[in-house]
């Protein structure tokens, strides 16, 4: 997704010089790359001095709606050391920290909650660990709190703007039982074959048990 | 219902609930004071001071959740067909399969559908509506959620007016009004038989995806007959849109009911949800025994669980469903791949350029509306001057109405008269009729809930319509008397080819108004009764009627009764 590979990794390596490197860029309402930075498979996905963590940057007041802003813009300390190619993603990043006493406070997941979870989306937290990475996500995306939706209309879905579809009401699949079937190694006479009822999901108590034979 | 009740109070130990027949016992009572355990409730039971003339108070409060399959080709977002009883998996789409990659494509019929029913059903239609997901796990549901309109339905705030029969005797004509909460589009699930011998659950696709109508009704019912009698109207009045076939049997309409129980004026109770209820009768025993139970429990001292109940047929009774513990939490979101559905009110409201079939107008379909039961039946009234109890037998069978008219059409006999005859001797027969279908190939249930039965048996009724006039033509002109009408009608009905005039010939039913022949024959009933001319001529006017039956016998039923009367108070006098 990211042509220019090298020059991430060099960013990454110069994260510590991040605090000097920010306050250059404050009037740039830098667009986010958060997203992009772990789905980049060439760096690590969680790099050695996690960027973004709000309790080691200095705070540098309110965050605007960066999220929407188009583009991105160009940081003008490149201290890469391939400058001579010339790209619109910024050379260092470009967002500003929120600050903690802007968020709501932080929120706790309970083993009630974390029970309910699993048994609801069929997650497997395993370990406290996965509850903890729980909890970060949520920290991060308290940040949305920051913004002033005040008079403005959720939007449901991107398509908002387009007519939907209707067609008509005949008759143009099904009759293909024989290919459905094949995909299920368990059938009887035309029938796909399921346990009876839902298997519940193991007890808290069990689930321990479980947990404790599992690494931790 | 209140009297039982109270009634129940008076015996306070706990052997009466061993009467309900159920099979699953919880024994998780553990409390020393009462050992007798339910099956229905897993709570403790509390010891509670009941005072009696309160428990005696509680009344019962139902509210409907209504499922009615679309009648549409195809499904709500699949091209696959709608089938009833095909071969298993047959009629099933990739996006009914939730296999990935399949995007679901609404199919205006079902929208048509949705907002013709609101329409007639008096509800508000959202311009705007929006789908959701709704997430639960469940075999017969292979995405895992299935696509509703929970936020914003088609339609929203209408009302069912519906009567019933009520008063002491059942036969008072109640109108009732249940306020529709909304009604909204939702896909249907697959279906899944229960193999409990090898502990497996076979699942049929064939049912996934196809279009349902949930109509949400507010809790305004207090008792089984009332809800029964709510199903049975919107039943007839879904055929007559033809947005829904209504055939309970079959599944195309599926009622689920909320039953709690509470005193007047004070908040209401934990309600229970009841489903599996198969068939119109069921509805009112499943809710009158839920209410019954509840009442119970309360005023034994214990407390009502929200859970969800099945009822089951055979012992009339509900039992708590296996897999339905706690409450569930179904994530409702959004569905991305829908964008917001528009209905358009007229021609004006749409904008420019828009392809003429991705228009849904209300305007229009409110103009194609056809006449709906309860208009057909004030009308019948109005018309033909029948009682409203009649207009509901008519209106509600299939064909009995077209029937009643044409036999209007073409007789003297003025409306009344012929109303009486076609619920009297026509739907007796036609009744005994069904009964000997039903006996020889049980289907009990089907001819109960279908209301097309009657379509079927007066298609087939040997007395068509023409006949039944020209039979009350000469009932009309006096040449037979009406009990030997009735005997006519028999045998017309065992011969339909023969014609009115030769049967009444053959069975030489022809009356009798020969004045000579009357007086010789009440002449002999007089000389051959002469105790009751006695009783008679003291003053008791009462046993006129048994000398006039023992001439009627002599002439076969054939004898002008008013003039036998005369003739006879004349000799008695």
């Amino acid at each position: 997704m990211f042509p220019c590979c090298f020059r991430r990794r060099s960013l990454l390596s110069s994260a510590t010089g991040l605090g000097a490197a920010a306050p250059g860029s404050k009037a740039a309402a830098g667009r986010r790359l958060f997203t992009s930075r772990s789905s980049f498979r060439a760096a690590p996905l969680r790099p050695a001095q996690p960027r973004g963590r709000l309790s080691q940057l200095p705070t540098h007041g309110a965050w605007s709606t960066g999220r929407r802003a188009a583009g991105c813009r160009w940081s003008s300390n490149q201290s890469s050391s391939n400058a001579a190619i010339s790209s619109k993603i910024p050379q260092f990043p470009t967002w500003e920290p929120v600050a903690e006493s802007q968020l709501p406070p932080p929120t706790k997941v309970s083993l009630d909650l974390v029970d309910k979870l699993e048994r609801l989306a069929l997650v497997d937290f395993g370990n406290q660990e996965g509850v903890n990475c729980l909890e970060k996500a949520i920290r991060f995306a308290d940040q949305l709190h920051v913004v002033n939706t005040d008079g403005v209309e959720p939007m449901d879905s991107v398509l908002e703007d387009r007519p939907l579809y209707l067609r008509e009401d005949v008759v143009r699949e099904g009759g293909c039982a024989e290919e459905l079937l094949r995909l299920s190694k368990n059938t009887v006479e035309e029938y796909f074959v399921a346990p009876p009822g839902n298997i519940p999901l193991p007890t808290r108590e069990e689930r321990s048990a479980m947990l404790k034979h599992a690494d931790f | 219902m209140a009297a039982s009740a109270s009634g129940n109070s008076g015996k306070h130990t706990l052997c009466t609930f061993i009467r309900l027949k159920s099979v699953r016992c919880i024994s998780q009572c553990n409390t020393s004071i009462r050992t007798v355990c339910t099956s229905g409730y897993t709570s403790q039971l509390q010891p509670r001071i009941q005072s009696k003339g309160v428990s005696s108070q509680l009344r019962g409060v139902v509210g409907l959740e209504i499922h009615a399959q679309v009648h549409a080709t195809s499904k709500l977002f699949a091209c696959s067909r709608v089938a009833f009883c095909s071969p298993p998996n047959s009629s099933v789409a990739f996006l009914d399969a939730s296999l990935p990659g399949t995007l679901p494509v609404l199919n205006r019929r079902c929208v048509e559908a949705a907002v013709i029913t609101g329409l007639a059903l008096n509800c508000t239609i959202n311009r705007k509506s929006l789908f959701d997901r709704k997430h639960y796990f469940y075999a017969d549901m292979p995405a895992g959620y299935q696509i509703t309109q929970q936020r914003l339905p088609i339609a929203v705030n209408g009302s069912l007016i519906y009567s019933y029969l009520g008063g002491k005797k059942r036969n008072q004509v109640l109108s009732r009004c249940v306020r529709i909460k909304q009604i909204q589009l939702e896909q249907d699930s697959g279906k899944s038989l229960h193999d409990d011998l090898r502990s497996q659950t076979l699942i049929d696709l064939n049912r996934a995806g196809v279009g349902l109508m949930e109509l949400v009704m507010e809790a305004d019912m207090s008792c089984g007959d009332e809800a029964a009698a709510a199903v049975r109207e919107l039943q007839l009045m879904l055929q007559t849109l033809g947005t829904c076939q209504g055939n309970m049997s079959e599944g195309q309409l599926r009622v689920d009911a909320n039953v709690s129980v509470h005193c007047p004026g004070e908040p209401l109770g934990v309600r229970t949800e009841v489903k599996n209820i198969n068939s119109a009768r069921y509805v009112a025993r499943a809710i009158d025994y839920e209410i019954q139970r509840q009442k119970e429990v309360l005023e034994s001292g214990g407390i009502i669980v929200n859970e969800t109940r099945a009822f089951d047929s055979k012992s009339g009774t509900t039992i708590p469903m296996r897999d339905k513990e706690g409450l569930q939490d179904y994530r409702f979101m959004p569905e991305p791949n829908l964008p917001p559905l528009f209905v358009y009110e007229d021609e004006a409201s749409v904008p420019v350029g828009v392809n003429p079939t991705q228009v849904v107008m209300i305007d229009r379909l409110k103009a194609e509306l056809p006449e709906l039961p309860g208009v057909r039946r004030a009308r019948m009234v109005d018309q033909y001057k029948i009682l409203p109890e009649h207009s509901f037998t008519l209106v509600n069978e299939d064909g009995l109405m077209e029937y009643f008219e044409r036999v209007v059409r073409n007789t003297k006999a003025e409306p009344r008269k012929v109303i009486g005859w076609v619920m009297k001797e026509l739907l007796g027969n036609l009744n005994q009729q069904s009964v000997k279908i039903a006996q020889r190939s049980l289907i009990q249930d089907q001819l109960d809930d279908h209301l097309h039965v009657f379509t079927v048996l007066v298609d087939t009724d040997p007395v068509s319509p023409e006949a039944l006039a020209d039979l009350l033509n000469v009932l009309e002109s006096g040449h037979i008397s009406s009990s030997a009408a009735k005997m006519v009608f028999q045998e017309m009905w065992k011969a339909p080819e023969k014609a009115v005039e030769q049967l009444v010939k053959e069975l030489d039913l022809g009356l009798v108004s020969d004045r000579e022949k009357l007086l010789k024959i009440c002449q002999n009933v007089v000389d051959t009764h002469p105790e009751q001319v006695r009783v008679i001529r003291t003053g008791n006017k009462k046993v006129l009627n048994k000398l006039m039956g023992a001439v009627q016998k002599e002439t076969k039923g054939r004898a002008d009764p008013v003039q036998v009367r005369a003739i006879l108070e004349e000799m008695t006098s």
